[in-house]
């Protein structure tokens, strides 16, 4: 698991390797925490163009701020091949403004299932079916089935930690004063600017 | 051979085939498409629609359900029928600003020729019996003044084909519209609100009035039930409408223009009332409280306070953590109250000044609204061109000084918000810096427009 590119907007990269290769299913859970979202639209859109197959149970607001948002999770559904390639885009989101300058953030190793195996191993836990990731209507949601999945253990889990620019409160010192200040100025400075025109016209009418 | 007119419009038109076509493209291959976001919205909520349901079942639907009924051909037809719609909006708009430019040809014309029937009562009263005679001395053969007429109705055509020119050329239109926003119809919409205002005049019948003043109202009441923005515009054709506005020159004519009704005024406000409480009626009664909440009051406590072009980006960021304080709140939404009050009252007294002033009024709301995105500027950008022959003065120099400045403003700001969104820069205090910039540079470009602004170049010679 890697995370590419910075700032806002990055994406998640999962490369998995089977050994041996079987012909099963895998199923990838990734625990989101509040401060990170998903654009379900997007996903939608990767989806039809058949580039990751997904599903978030959930109605996400991509406009509200890490303190009013909560974790959640995302499905991730593929075939098992040799090697499984997953990119998820991932937005950030808004931290409260504070006296730091970046707040970290942290990703941990999904959890992985497999299903539709040949053989089955170990005790199977109910989640999502795969073709959950067809559901594009909200209401619908609820209504996704479940299957039967076993999870696996495999070698490195990780966690990955990003620093967040966050809004600077010491700034709001003399943000507050300054926006006021100059939004007031130019209001005052239009008005004279509006009547000395006004007068004007007026006169030329007269 | 085809005239200028219809020459650029079937131009224009291609280009924006070309864009839509384009955008199918990308949309097919790239994993950033060109397609807007709420282009997909407004199409899935004719998809529910289409299948009985509500289109706020379709989340993040936040929009009058009359868009999602328009769009309904999207899911029977092509899903590119919804652009191609706006994409010829975009024409009638062009074809409405001409209309109301040439219009003003004609009003001029008939104000001219009443005021001659006046000089000729005039003359005629001082010289009695020899009227017929001397008056032909006077104003020339019946001849000439067809002459003149002609070529002041070529200079009106010239500057109606001007206007449409500026709006239809215009690549930030052009590319929002095959994007999928469906921000042309409303502006088509205040723009026909602002074509039958014009159409009011004193010297027409009170019948004509009425029925011009009830189709004003219609489409206003139309334009603010899709948008809400243009709400703001009601209380300059509430004054454009008063009888007394030429003799507004203390508070108290002011206030007498203004408490005081005349039958127009009122006929406005009861149609465009009704409009309004028709449409969120029957919308009411189809979807519940969820339109109320979604397409109305959504956008009055929507608070977005993620980094955008506007003054007060910064300032509500820093403040989500704690509580509104009422004051602060008062102080930055009263500036724009102010000066949109002001213009209303000062610039709604003639046929020009009030296009100017409904422009001003647009460009205002925009440099002062705590969310500003780039499509924001339709709301303004589709006003300009009625006015736009109002600007001989500025040279070719000041114009393209002032367009610069205007970009140079979004440069600026998009360079600092890239460090921050792509670079993970924490940029914010120099984001607000350009925030304030591009504020700045607004209220320059105001100052600019309204001090050059010339009511008398659109004249007949």
């Amino acid at each position: 698991m890697e995370i590419l590119n910075s700032g806002f907007h990055r994406e998640l990269k999962y490369s998995l390797k089977f050994a041996p290769v079987i012909s099963c299913e895998v199923l990838l859970v990734q625990e989101i925490p509040s401060s990170v979202y998903v654009d379900v639209d997007q996903l939608f859109n990767l989806n039809k163009l058949n580039k990751i197959k997904t599903f978030v149970p959930y109605y996400i607001d991509v406009e509200l701020p890490t303190s009013k948002s909560s974790p959640f999770k995302v499905y991730m559904f593929e075939n098992v091949r040799k090697s499984v390639n997953i990119t998820l885009p991932l937005h950030f989101r808004y931290h409260e403004p504070s006296d730091k300058k970046f707040n970290r953030v942290e990703i941990e190793s999904p959890k992985i299932y497999l299903s539709n195996c040949p053989v089955s191993r170990g005790q199977g836990v109910l989640l999502p079916c795969r073709n959950s990731s067809e559901i594009t209507d909200f209401l619908e949601l609820a209504s996704a089935s479940f299957c039967e999945w076993t999870e696996t253990q495999y070698s490195t889990p990780i966690t990955l930690s990003f620093l967040i620019p966050v809004g600077n409160i010491k700034s709001y010192a003399f943000v507050l004063p300054i926006t006021i200040f100059i939004s007031w100025i130019a209001c005052l400075f239009l008005t004279y600017v509006i009547i000395k025109k006004s007068r004007e016209i007026s006169k030329k009418v007269l | 051979m085809l005239s200028g007119l219809k020459k650029h419009l079937i131009i224009s038109l291609i280009v924006r085939l070309i864009l839509i076509i384009y955008g199918e493209i990308q949309d097919k291959i790239s994993e950033v498409p060109y397609t807007d976001v709420d282009y997909r919205v407004v199409t899935d909520g004719s998809m529910q629609i289409a299948q009985g349901h509500s289109p706020f079942n379709r989340h993040t639907y936040r929009y009058t359900p009359l868009l999602a009924i328009f769009l309904l051909p999207n899911i029977y037809l092509h899903p590119c029928f919804g652009k191609i719609l706006f994409a010829i909006f975009d024409l009638a708009i062009a074809l409405i600003i001409r209309k109301i430019i040439i219009e003003e040809y004609y009003s001029l014309l008939l104000n001219q020729s009443t005021s001659i029937e006046d000089n000729k009562v005039k003359f005629e009263k001082k010289f009695n019996g020899n009227g017929n005679k001397n008056k032909f001395r006077l104003f020339g053969s019946k001849k000439d003044m067809k002459l003149i007429g002609t070529s002041d109705r070529m200079k009106f055509e010239r500057m109606a084909n001007f206007a449409a020119y500026v709006w239809l050329y215009n690549p930030l239109t052009m590319i929002i519209a095959t994007r999928g926003n469906g921000d042309a119809i409303t502006s088509a919409l205040v723009l026909l609100s602002i074509f039958y205002l014009l159409k009011i005049q004193d010297n027409a019948s009170e019948k004509d009035n009425e029925r011009n003043v009830i189709k004003s109202g219609i489409f206003h009441g139309l334009a603010i039930h899709l948008r809400l923005y243009p709400i703001f515009f009601s209380l300059a054709y509430y004054m454009y409408l008063s009888d007394n506005k030429y003799q507004i020159n203390s508070i108290q004519s002011l206030l007498n223009c203004f408490l005081k009704p005349n039958r127009k005024q009122i006929f406005l406000i009861l149609t465009v009332l009704k409009v309004l409480i028709f449409l969120t009626g029957v919308f009411y009664l189809l979807y519940d409280y969820k339109y109320l909440y979604e397409s109305i009051i959504y956008h009055f406590v929507r608070k977005d306070t993620r980094h955008n072009f506007s003054l007060y980006f910064y300032l509500q960021y820093l403040n989500s953590g704690g509580k509104v304080n009422i004051l602060e709140k008062l102080l930055t939404f009263m500036p724009q109250i102010v000066l949109i009050i002001l213009i209303s009252f000062h610039f709604s007294r003639t046929r020009q000044t009030i296009q100017f002033g409904v422009f001003l009024i647009a460009f205002i709301m925009v440099t002062y609204n705590p969310v500003i995105t780039s499509q924001y500027f339709v709301w303004f950008l589709s006003l300009f061109p009625l006015t736009v022959n109002n600007f001989r003065s500025l040279s070719f120099k000041q114009i393209i000084m002032l367009i610069t400045l205007w970009f140079a403003g979004q440069g600026m700001w998009l360079f600092c918000a890239y460090f921050l969104e792509f670079k993970g820069i924490n940029s914010f205090d120099f984001i607000w810096l350009a925030s304030t910039f591009f504020f700045i540079i607004n209220i320059v470009i105001l100052q600019m427009l309204i001090e050059n602004y010339d009511d008398s170049s659109i004249k007949l010679k």
